[in-house]
């Protein structure tokens, strides 16, 4: 009696979770799972497809533009995502207080997140404008006869994105930390400030620890995001100038969309999941040291 | 309802008999709703074309329909920016597509472009027409497509800035260093209210084309030829009597709407221009005269020497009807769809004295020397070979030239650097299999 009440119960479930399995099926495990048997082949998308061993993960050894875009997604990641995240914690622990206009602020800081990347970009490029911008403007206001031209300059174009990409992250990340420090329990400040613990002294021994786990789930988040940044770069430089803003995902679709080498395509896409996989690999197991569940 | 279906059903079923491919008629019967009468039925054909070209092919297929009253023609067209991409995607998927227009070196790795030799030595179709760019763009000896139309370079030149200076318009047979001057010359003014010399979009191809003018070509071994050109843009950018690199790329600055803003003297650019201009001037949106005259030259070269990139029609090597569709590419690259090409002012690929005076009109559109187009002497491009536009051309050449251009290596550097890129992430893949020409 109870089993086949179970059973029925399993299969309602199994049945509302259908449409959204079928659609992972079709749509992820599919293409992901294709896509690795094409990274050892060659392949233009026409006629037969060649299989090539292991020869277009050799062949990424000698890639330059594959070197440089590796590079600069490093570079990227390992600038953007420290800095968007301290940004988005001190936002978020000034905005937590029940300050005037705070609401204001918080719909401001969250406001570029929401923003379609294509107007973003549009706007940023306005302000790097190296001749008309208002950033070189107000340099030139300051004194400085010759300011970089941002975008333009192969030594400030890479630099220039990631600016954008923190600002256009921050207000995402601070929601997240705001909810974490809404869930810290006043309790908590009453007591150590009862001992004499000073704001700083607080914020180290008690919002830190306690936000461990939202700050460990926004580390990880945020390091895959950035290297996935691919429509930020699409719109600001196509790549440019020169090679200097190429990231990962963008060689990635010039492989095999204007190249039209999807078998190499792939392999670099699959190279992409395994950094990514072992940078999370490491995250987790470090956790265990600072990150605070209870 | 049910009378409908069987009527399509008969149809579709006539229409794969007829056509002689099996019993297979599910594609070529599903928009043949119309009865097909007591004369054969008509062949549906399936034809994507480039966005512009759409309601010119339109046109010429109404003309083309009362020759060919049994081949129904459907055209398509994708968006310009993802016009190459879009299309590839399809015929890889097995799209029905008949016909396609474009620049056949997209298509050669493919293996879906049909060789047009034997049809064009069967339908007895005169080539002559074509001149020398029939056998610039044949790949390993085989001709894969027949253009309709090409797009050359040209120089315009903003009238009224030139008589407002007092300075005599450019002369038709000027060398770069001409230009230089003469661009010079009109640069004035600061700022907002700036007017520049000259316009070179931010394209490789403007620097690159005065190697290309020489008769050098951007696959070549020794590249050396093209630093000329690549030095030339650096030094007018340093006249400040163009608009930098950087400042163009960061304000997407685009010729057209530079033009048509009346503060340059003259535009280094393509012939689809002039359509361009006098659509504006219809809409009432410039006020200024203007006119063409050859690209300048590089010393010792003839002049109106000029590039050009053929666009074709090709034959789906998948369709079920590739005569038919031979037709339609026969009666729209020759001497028919040209005159129809030539009078919406396209440059065509085939051309005789009638399509020439097509062309030039009777002197009441501008520009008033439109007749430069049709006497130049023209190189290719670029060569009309597989991944040379979107490797060299839109990625090796852009990117290493405009390294040069902001100052981040020096020409001799950049064009070694090509030299090295051409080498290893083209010549290495292509070179060996495809060869252009005869």
């Amino acid at each position: 009696m109870k089993s086949k009440a179970l059973r029925r119960n399993r299969l309602t479930g199994y049945t509302f979770l259908l449409p959204n399995i079928l659609g992972f099926l079709i749509f992820i495990c599919f293409p992901v799972c294709a896509s690795f048997l094409i990274s050892f082949t060659e392949w233009n998308g026409f006629g037969e497809i060649k299989f090539a061993g292991l020869s277009n993960y050799t062949r990424l050894w000698s890639d330059e533009t594959f070197r440089i875009s590796l590079l600069n997604s490093l570079i990227m990641t390992a600038v953007s995502v420290p800095a968007t995240l301290i940004l988005a914690i001190l936002a978020a622990v000034a905005l937590n207080k029940g300050l005037k206009g705070v609401k204001i602020f918080r719909t401001a800081i969250f406001l570029p997140h929401i923003t379609a990347t294509i107007a973003v970009a549009v706007v940023w490029q306005l302000i790097y404008n190296p001749t008309m911008g208002p950033l070189n403007g107000f340099l030139r206001s300051l004194g400085i006869d010759n300011p970089p031209t941002w975008l333009a300059s192969t030594e400030w174009a890479l630099f220039s994105v990631i600016v954008v990409s923190i600002w256009h992250s921050i207000g995402y990340y601070m929601v997240l930390y705001l909810a974490g420090l809404q869930g810290i329990p006043k309790d908590l400040y009453e007591a150590a400030e009862i001992d004499g613990a000073g704001k700083v002294s607080q914020f180290r021994n008690i919002t830190l620890p306690m936000l461990s786990p939202v700050i460990f789930f926004t580390v990880i988040m945020g390091i895959i995001n950035s290297f996935k940044v691919f429509d930020l770069v699409f719109v600001l430089t196509r790549g440019g100038p020169g090679r200097s803003t190429h990231m990962l995902v963008y060689d990635i679709y010039e492989t095999a969309f204007q190249r039209y080498e999807y078998g190499y395509a792939s392999a670099m896409a699959y190279v992409l999941f395994a950094i990514i996989l072992v940078i999370t690999l490491i995250q987790f197991r470090g956790q265990k040291r600072w990150v605070n569940y209870s | 309802m049910k009378k409908s279906l069987k009527l399509a059903m008969t149809g579709s079923l006539l229409v794969g008999l007829l056509a002689g491919c099996g019993s297979n008629g599910e594609t070529a019967g599903e928009k043949n709703t119309t009865s097909s009468g007591e004369e054969a039925a008509p062949v549906h054909l399936k034809a994507t074309v480039l966005p512009d070209d759409l309601e010119t092919f339109k046109t010429a297929y109404a003309e083309f329909s009362k020759e060919n009253p049994n081949i129904e023609v459907e055209f398509e067209t994708i968006p310009q920016k993802q016009y190459y991409e879009k299309l590839r995607m399809q015929l890889s998927s097995g799209n029905d597509i008949d016909l396609f227009g474009g620049n056949m070196d997209v298509f050669l790795d493919t293996g879906v472009l049909e060789p047009l030799d034997d049809s064009i030595k069967n339908a007895g179709v005169d080539v002559s027409g074509y001149g020398p760019l029939y056998d610039s763009l044949k790949v390993n000896g085989k001709v894969y497509g027949l253009p309709y139309r090409k797009s050359n370079w040209m120089l315009y030149y903003n009238k009224n800035l030139f008589d407002q200076a007092g300075v005599p318009y450019p002369s038709d047979d000027m060398t770069w260093n001409e230009f230089r001057d003469l661009a010079k010359k009109m640069t004035k003014g600061e700022g907002v209210d700036k007017i520049y010399g000259a316009f070179l979009q931010p394209w490789a191809q403007t620097w690159y084309m005065q190697g290309v003018q020489t008769g050098a070509s951007i696959i070549d071994k020794d590249l050396s030829t093209f630093k000329a050109g690549l030095q030339f843009r650096l030094d007018m950018e340093k006249d400040g009597s163009m608009m930098g690199w950087a400042e163009q790329i960061t304000t997407s600055a685009h010729y057209n709407s530079a033009f048509q803003k009346g503060n340059v003297a003259m535009n280094l650019i393509g012939d689809w221009h002039v359509a361009q201009l006098r659509q504006a001037e219809a809409e009432k949106k410039i006020n200024f005269d203007w006119d063409v005259v050859p690209v300048p030259h590089p010393d010792g070269v003839a002049v109106n020497t000029s590039l050009a990139t053929p666009v074709s029609l090709m034959v789906n090597s998948k369709s079920k009807h590739k005569e038919e569709a031979f037709k339609v590419i026969e009666f729209m690259s020759g001497a028919k769809g040209a005159k129809q090409f030539a009078a919406k002012g396209f440059l065509t690929g085939y051309m005789n004295d009638d399509i020439r005076k097509t062309y030039i009109g009777d002197g009441s559109l501008k520009p008033k020397n439109i007749h430069y187009f049709v006497e130049q002497k023209e190189y290719p491009e670029y060569p009309l070979l597989p991944g040379v536009k979107n490797i060299l051309v839109q990625s090796i050449y852009m990117q290493e030239g405009e390294l040069a251009l902001t100052g981040a290596e020096t020409v001799d550097q950049a064009i070694d650097k090509i030299g090295e890129r051409v080498a290893s992430e083209w010549a290495e893949k292509y070179a060996n299999d495809y060869k252009a020409g005869k």
